[in-house]
C-alpha cells in the first residue's frame, strides 16, 4: 500500500524491510530511467507512482537518510543546476506538477538532448544548455525561482551555488549536493563538508545536512534557506 | 519596483507590481537569437512606453508565463544542440567505430577459421594474417587452395555446396567490414589532417584522435597545461599517487608514441615530459589556426635529441 511520506508530494511503499520512495507519475504509463511503476487506489481512481531510486538520485538518498527541511509544493518555479539526462528532474517534475516549472541547466549537449525529449513529454521542464560558471550568459532564459537544486561535480561547486542565489526569491529553499572528491581528491570528506558548511553559513541559513552513504560515497546534501 | 520594463527570452514586458501590463513577444520564437531583431524589438518597446531603460535584474515569477518559458527554452536548446555538432564528435565516433570493428572482426574471424577448418584445417596454420585468409577464401576454391599450399591430402571433409555457402557468405561479410574499416581510417585521417595538422605530424593520427576524445574537444585540449596532457589516460595511477602516495605516473595515452615505446627506462620520464610539451604547442597552434609548421620541426628536434 502506498502512503504519504513525511515530505509533501513524496510517497512511500514498504517492500519488506526496505522503504521505497515514490512520486506520482505526471505522465502515467511512461518510465524515465527504467524505474519501477506502482499502481494504487487513490481518491481520484487508480494512481500511478514512479520509484525514486536513491542510488540514482541524491535527493532521494538525502530523504532516506532523514534530512530535515525539504518541502516542495506544487506550482513552484525550480532552478535545477546539473540536470544531466533528467533522472532527479523527472521526480521534481512529478512533485511541482502541471502548474510548476523546472529550469533545468546542464553543460553537455549529449545529455541535454535527452532532457529535451523529457521536456517535450512533461511540458513543465525548460531545458537550458549553459555553463553554470557563467549564469550571466543564460539568466534571461528563466524567471525568479522559489527553489534551487544543484548537483554539479566541479571544484567551484560552492561558488556556482552562491552565484545563483540572487535568482531566488527571499525565503526560498536551496539544496546543494556536494561531491567531496571534486573539491579536493586527497582531503578527508568530513573536512571538506565542514569547510562547505562554514562558507554557506555566511550567505544562507543552513537548515540541515547529511552525508549520503551507503547510496553515494563521499557526498553530502545541504538544505539551506535564502535569507 | 512598481513599474518596470524587462527584456527576456520571451520578449519585452511591462510590469506593474508583478502583473503584466503590456507585452511584446518574439514571433517567430528564435528571433531572440538575431541581435538586430532583438535590439529593434527592445528599442521599439521602450519608445512605446516612453521609458529610459530596462530593469536588468531577474524577471519576476509570473506563473502564467511558465508554459511559454518551457516552449521557448525547448526551441532555443534544440537550436543550440543542432549548432553544437562539430568535428570533435565525428572524430570520436569514427575512432570508436574503428576499434569496435576490430573487436567484431576478432570474433567473426575466429568463427570463420573454426568453421572452415572442418573442410581444410591445414589452412589454419599456414595463414596467420586474418585479412589474407578472408581474401583467399573469397577468391579461391578448396581445390585451388590445396594446390596453392601444396596439400596433397587433407583431414578436412568435402562439404556439399549448401554447407560451404554459409561459410563463404560469412567470409564476404567480414571482407566488407575490412573495407569499411579502411574507409573509416582514411576518413579519420583526412579529418584530423584538416583539423589538427601539426599534432598529427608529431603524434600520428591514432594518438591525436585518442587525445581529442579523452579531453572532449580540441578546444579543451588547447587550454590544458602540458603536464595534464602528459598524464591524460593515467588518471587511476595519478589519483592513487595523490591519495595513497604511490609513485607518480610518467605518461598516459602518450606512452603509445614510438619515442616513448622505444625509450630506455631511465629516459622515459624526460621524453614523456618533452613530448607532452611539444604536443601542447602543436595543439595550441592547431586550435588557434596558427600558420607555423611546428609539428615537423618539433618531431625532428625530439627525435634528434632522444635517439642518440
Amino acid at each position: 500500500m502506498v502512503i504519504q511520506s513525511s515530505f509533501p508530494g513524496v510517497y512511500q511503499f514498504q517492500a519488506g524491510r526496505k522503504t521505497l520512495l515514490l512520486t506520482r507519475n505526471l505522465v502515467p504509463g511512461k518510465k524515465v530511467y527504467g524505474e519501477k511503476l506502482f499502481k494504487d487506489k487513490s481518491r481520484d481512481g487508480i494512481a500511478e507512482y514512479r520509484e525514486w531510486i536513491p542510488t540514482r538520485s541524491k535527493l532521494a538518498a538525502g530523504m532516506l537518510k532523514g534530512i530535515r527541511g525539504f518541502s516542495l509544493q506544487p506550482g513552484t518555479a525550480v532552478l535545477y543546476l546539473g540536470a544531466a539526462t533528467g533522472t532527479t528532474v523527472s521526480h521534481i517534475s512529478d512533485i511541482v506538477g502541471k502548474q510548476g516549472i523546472i529550469f533545468a541547466v546542464d553543460f553537455a549537449p549529449r545529455v541535454v538532448r535527452e532532457l529535451v525529449f523529457l521536456a517535450e513529454q512533461r511540458q513543465n521542464i525548460a531545458p537550458i544548455l549553459g555553463n553554470c560558471l557563467h549564469p550571466e550568459e543564460y539568466f534571461d532564459r528563466f524567471c525568479q525561482c522559489n527553489f534551487l537544486f544543484q548537483d554539479i561535480a566541479q571544484r567551484e561547486q560552492v561558488a556556482i551555488f552562491l552565484k545563483h542565489l540572487p535568482f531566488l526569491a527571499s525565503g526560498s529553499l536551496a539544496l546543494l549536493s556536494v561531491k567531496a572528491r571534486s573539491i579536493d581528491v586527497a582531503q578527508k570528506p568530513r573536512v571538506i563538508f565542514a569547510r562547505v558548511f562554514e562558507e554557506l553559513k555566511k550567505h544562507v541559513t543552513v537548515l540541515d545536512w547529511k552525508t549520503l552513504e551507503p547510496f553515494e560515497g563521499d557526498h553530502a546534501l545541504f538544505i539551506c534557506r535564502k535569507l | 519596483m512598481a513599474k518596470d520594463a524587462f527584456s527576456t527570452l520571451l520578449g519585452q514586458f511591462r510590469l506593474n507590481n508583478n502583473v503584466i501590463v503590456d507585452q511584446q513577444r518574439y514571433a517567430p520564437i528564435l528571433d531572440v537569437l538575431s541581435p538586430d531583431k532583438k535590439k529593434e524589438a527592445e528599442v521599439d518597446f521602450l519608445q512605446k512606453h516612453k521609458m529610459k531603460d530596462y530593469t536588468y535584474t531577474i524577471f519576476p515569477c509570473v506563473p502564467s508565463l511558465f508554459s511559454a518559458y518551457a516552449v521557448v527554452n525547448i526551441s532555443l536548446t534544440k537550436h543550440q544542440i543542432q549548432t553544437s555538432v562539430a568535428k570533435d564528435n565525428f572524430i570520436s565516433n569514427a575512432m570508436n567505430n574503428i576499434s569496435d570493428i576490430d573487436q567484431v572482426l576478432q570474433i567473426l574471424v575466429k568463427r570463420l577459421r573454426e568453421w572452415y577448418a572442418l573442410t581444410l584445417p591445414e589452412l589454419e596454420h599456414r595463414i596467420t594474417d586474418n585479412e589474407k585468409l578472408v581474401d583467399l577464401l573469397i577468391h579461391f576454391s578448396r581445390a585451388q587452395l590445396m594446390e596453392q599450399f601444396s596439400c596433397q591430402e587433407t583431414m578436412g571433409a568435402a562439404l556439399e555446396k549448401d554447407d560451404i555457402q554459409p561459410i563463404l557468405a560469412l567470409a564476404q561479410q567480414i571482407h566488407t567490414l575490412y573495407v569499411l574499416k579502411k574507409k573509416h581510417t582514411a576518413y579519420l585521417s583526412s579529418l584530423l589532417q584538416d583539423y589538427a595538422p601539426n599534432t598529427v605530424v608529431l603524434l600520428g593520427v591514432e594518438l591525436t584522435a585518442e587525445l581529442i576524445e579523452h579531453a572532449g574537444s580540441l578546444q579543451h585540449l588547447a587550454f590544458l597545461p602540458s603536464s595534464t596532457i602528459q598524464l591524460l589516460g593515467a588518471e587511476k595511477a595519478l589519483f592513487q599517487h595523490l591519495t595513497q602516495h604511490t609513485r607518480c605516473p610518467k605518461h598516459g595515452l602518450l606512452v603509445k608514441h614510438p619515442l616513448l615505446a622505444n625509450a630506455k627506462e631511465k629516459d622515459r620520464g624526460k621524453i614523456a615530459r618533452h613530448l607532452a610539451n611539444a604536443a601542447s604547442q602543436c595543439i595550441r597552434v592547431d586550435y588557434f589556426h596558427g600558420k607555423t609548421n611546428c609539428g615537423a620541426a618539433l618531431l625532428t628536434k625530439l627525435t634528434t635529441i632522444h635517439r642518440r
